[in-house]
């Protein structure tokens, strides 16, 4: 069987030397959907992440706060797009100049995979308070939408810097999907 | 403890629902049960007296979450209803979401204490 595999990524990359620094704290973990009361280990973990970096800030509750919705939302992201619920979702931090780098790794259905590039190809021509309303609106006439607020409220609220690589594998319709997030301290002490 | 929820409370007293804990859950439709209290008090309220939601001490809301308080906001502007929401500025999410959340209906207002 020959296995295809094709590339796609963000025009946005993040400097090198925060990829190349091995994580500051990292773990991999599984998150059954069908097991609904495991859901909250997304809270558990996100919640550990919070306080862990919190630690070299001097506003720890506030911190704490921020980095837990941040990591939450992505979090919950990756699991929601796992194509398989006993994949491992991958979750790493780096903090270096001042700058937290959060990457998620999952693997997703391709037709997910591309719903990711096209969220983030609507940010090209919409702003993201006006998405975010659109959003809304739409799931209020529909309510089985999937929200699909959780990446735009990081962008909308903390200024999250995102860039993504999604490495398709044609043969079992699958992608892996890295999405890398970017927080500057700063937009974290302006809060 | 629910799925998702942390010291969770839903309670009407003097005419406020008092929303508190910290509420993750997996989807917007997950909200139905725990919003309910909410919804009921839209669907019968008067248009001459506004809806009071204290969330002062809800620490987290997830996404899917801040769907489910907007399709509320949303049900209040189609009821013509006005709301009052209490929230805080020691709670970082209150202080973005909310005033956005606010843009979906003319007669919301909120109060940071």
């Amino acid at each position: 069987m020959t296995i295809t595999c094709s590339s796609k990524e963000s025009n946005f990359t993040f400097p090198y030397i925060l990829e190349d620094n091995e994580p500051d704290l990292s773990l991999d973990f599984i998150v059954p959907l069908k097991l609904v009361n495991h859901w909250n280990r997304c809270s558990l973990v996100a919640n550990f992440f919070a306080t862990y970096q919190s630690q070299v800030f001097k506003n720890k509750d506030k911190v704490i706060s921020i980095l837990s919705t941040i990591t939450n939302e992505l979090i919950e992201n990756a699991v929601k797009f796992s194509c398989d619920q006993n994949k491992i979702v991958k979750l790493s931090l780096r903090y270096f100049n001042d700058l937290i780098y959060l990457e998620t790794k999952n693997t997703a259905k391709k037709s997910d995979a591309k719903r990711i590039i096209h969220f983030f190809d609507t940010l090209e021509t919409e702003t993201p308070e006006s998405l975010f309303i659109k959003k809304i609106e739409e799931n209020a006439a529909r309510p089985n939408k999937k929200s699909e607020i959780g990446l735009l409220s990081l962008i909308k609220d903390y200024q999250a810097k995102f860039a993504y690589q999604i490495n398709e594998d044609d043969a079992n319709d699958t992608a892996t999907i890295q999405l890398k997030t970017l927080i500057s301290q700063h937009s974290i002490n302006a809060h | 403890m629910s799925i998702g929820i942390q010291n969770e409370e839903v309670v009407i007293k003097d005419n406020i629902i008092y929303v508190k804990g910290s509420l993750r859950l997996p989807s917007p439709l997950d909200y139905d049960t725990y919003f309910e209290p909410i919804k009921s008090t839209i669907e019968t309220a008067s248009i001459d007296t506004p809806c009071k939601i204290d969330i002062t001490q809800l620490k987290y809301l997830n996404s899917s979450g801040l769907t489910a308080l907007g399709r509320l906001f949303i049900l209040a502007r189609k009821k013509n209803i006005p709301l009052h929401i209490i929230a805080t500025s020691d709670i970082p999410w209150h202080k973005k979401s909310i005033p956005s959340l606010q843009k979906l209906w003319n007669q919301i207002t909120v109060d940071f204490c």
